[in-house]
């Protein structure tokens, strides 16, 4: 066989090992060549050390990672190889210095004279694939502080120093670090995407570009699912607790990831729950009393007054009607229940005196608030801890309050001991053994005879 | 329905796992949202008889949890004359959409088998538990005696 033909039979052997995306050849009788793309396998607890951000502490230079940039061999065959020459060959990398590039070249030189008058490609890329971390002596925590020579050099020092088949792919040693997390990053994301995931809520398995990752945590749920969940949670006003649904991982959605998946009006619905809930948590914040501005207020507690940002409505924060300086408030809460009642009760004539004597705004707002309130007493009671007004929808008298996550108990209204809530229904006292008092008797009714039957 | 894959897959996997605890299980062939099952536990004073609960799943399942029930009378502190059981692995604040429900009776089993005086529905039953052993495991005893179901043959 001459020439030509063992490197055609090695171009097509080579061809049929690796994909495209990793070979890529030239096969033009006078040109013969190509590239191969070689990726490190790297142990599974794998890091490098930059700079590290707080001089002090070195390992907040460490980063992990998965994937390193890949060396690269671009190779030309000449028409007397494999008989006599070498292939001619480059070798391209981001994370290597010039000085582990040149005795990489040395030892695929040594590979070729070991070797010579025989095909070498294979060879090589194994040795590129498979032993260079063990050749090079490279461990974790891989130092990449000091791996690119500033350019400032002269040409000629550099090029008398290394060999000239090393090129090392890289600007600066500034961006070295930032270019190694993005392509891991991006390997990763590739990664997952063409991978398989079971999803542990629907129990199919899907393609991971239908999947999401919770970031913390790295568990992965079907796209489907999680916005179904999210939906939920979010109509549910549970704002805070978009959390995976894993056993007692508590890592959480990233907004970004909620907005991607949910309808805008359920997000912006999540966006505002979420702005309030914090706010709420801040007692010198409330909303400006004009219904259509609805902007968050600073209190001036002292005072008692607030001063809306949005529309400049200045306003007692007492009463929530406009500003009154030292002057009790013109009507205080219990009276516009009177109010109500007054303004139901009154013929025409005296409906439009109440009108004129208060404002018309003002008896609409004693009767929306009288509605309200009343709704209020009947189906919800206080948070002990916060004050909100919390309904029970369903499950025992043992009670958690959606905002401040106290516990307290649905008949007496009282705290309950973080530890224990339980114990509040064992006591002695007006609540022991009440624990599921009220909740729908007849539903849970035993078959057949009474429970009371059995002696003792 | 997403409940219903989900609840289909459950109930197969369950059905083939013959899980030793909970047997018998029953579900209309129209509504997988609601199961029966023979609870079997193999703790005395319990292990004298079976007791059946009914197992109902929420149409928004596996987004909010499912709820456990007994149907047969049983003498246990924590599980009340009605046969309501408080089950913390499925409370609406600590529900897991990826919590399975072999999960939920290994939970329940384990609580059957295992009283948990310190919180418990019937403070009566926890008080003689705590206090006179002897007298709860004997009354416990005569009660899954009279009142329990039969177990299926071992």
């Amino acid at each position: 066989m001459d020439d030509q033909e063992e490197q055609d039979d090695e171009l097509l052997a080579l061809e049929s090992i690796y994909d495209e995306t990793v070979l890529s050849t030239i096969k033009d009788t006078d040109d013969k060549g190509g590239q191969f793309t070689a990726c490190p396998h790297l142990p599974e607890k794998f890091y490098i050390q930059s700079e590290p951000l707080n001089k002090g502490n070195v390992e907040s230079g460490l980063h992990k990672i998965q994937h390193l940039p890949p060396i690269v061999i671009h190779f030309q065959l000449p028409t007397n190889y494999p008989s006599i020459a070498p292939p001619h060959f480059t070798l391209t990398c981001k994370w290597l210095t010039h000085n582990q590039l040149s005795s990489l070249c040395q030892r695929l030189d040594e590979l070729w004279e070991e070797n010579k008058g025989m095909v070498i490609l294979f060879t090589w890329i194994n040795f590129l694939q498979e032993e260079l971390f063990d050749f090079l002596q490279l461990s974790s925590p891989l130092d990449i502080r000091n791996i690119v020579i500033s350019h400032n050099s002269s040409k000629n020092e550099e090029n008398n120093l290394f060999d000239s088949r090393c090129i090392q792919d890289i600007v600066s040693q500034d961006l070295l670090l930032m270019a190694i997390l993005d392509y891991n990053k991006q390997m990763k994301a590739d990664i997952f995407e063409r991978s398989m995931f079971l999803c542990s809520v629907c129990f199919i398995e899907k393609q991971g570009t239908n999947c999401i990752c919770f970031m913390d945590c790295d568990h992965v749920f079907c796209k489907e699912c999680m916005r179904d969940y999210f939906v939920i949670q979010i109509s549910d006003g549970n704002v805070q607790n978009l959390i995976c649904p894993h056993d007692k991982c508590q890592s959480e959605a990233h907004p970004s990831q909620v907005k991607a998946l949910v309808p805008d009006d359920i997000y912006k619905r999540y966006d505002d729950l979420l702005l309030k809930s914090s706010l709420d948590t801040m007692m010198d914040i409330m909303y400006c009393p004009r219904r259509l501005c609805q902007c968050p207020v600073l209190l001036d507690r002292e005072n008692n007054i607030g001063r809306c940002p949005s529309c400049q409505f200045v306003f007692c924060h007492l009463c929530k009607l406009v500003y009154h300086g030292l002057s009790p408030c013109r009507i205080k809460a219990a009276e516009l229940n009177k109010l109500k009642e007054e303004y139901e009760n009154a013929d025409d004539e005296g409906k439009k005196f109440l009108e004129k004597k208060y404002g018309r705004r003002i008896i609409h707002q004693a009767i929306e608030e009288s509605i309200t309130r009343e709704w209020l007493d009947n189906y919800t009671k206080p948070c002990p801890a916060c004050g909100t007004s919390i309904q029970k929808i369903d499950g025992c008298n043992k009670m958690t309050c959606m905002k401040c996550r106290n516990y307290f108990c649905w008949l007496c209204g009282d705290s309950l001991s973080r530890s224990n809530p339980y114990s509040h229904f064992n006591m002695d006292g007006p609540c022991r053994n009440q624990l599921f008092q009220g909740m729908g008797e007849e539903e849970f009714d035993f078959e057949g005879d009474e429970f009371g039957e059995f002696e003792l | 329905m997403a409940a219903t894959r989900r609840l289909q897959k459950e109930l197969h996997d369950l059905r083939k796992s013959e899980f030793r605890f909970f047997q018998d299980i029953k579900v209309d062939d129209t509504n997988i949202l609601n199961w029966q099952g023979l609870i079997v536990p193999d703790r005395p004073p319990y292990n004298k008889g079976a007791f059946k609960i009914e197992i109902n799943f929420p149409a928004e399942y596996p987004f909010k949890p499912p709820k456990v029930t007994f149907k047969t009378k049983i003498y246990h502190p924590n599980i009340d004359e009605k046969g309501q059981v408080c089950l913390p692995i499925i409370s609406t604040e600590n529900w897991k959409p990826a919590t399975k429900t072999d999960q939920v009776l290994q939970s329940l089993v384990a609580l059957v088998n295992d009283p948990e005086p310190e919180h418990p529905l019937r403070g009566d039953l926890a008080e003689e538990y705590t206090k006179d052993r002897k007298k709860f495991m004997k009354n416990a005893e005569d009660f899954t005696k009279k009142f329990g179901e039969k177990r299926p043959s071992d």
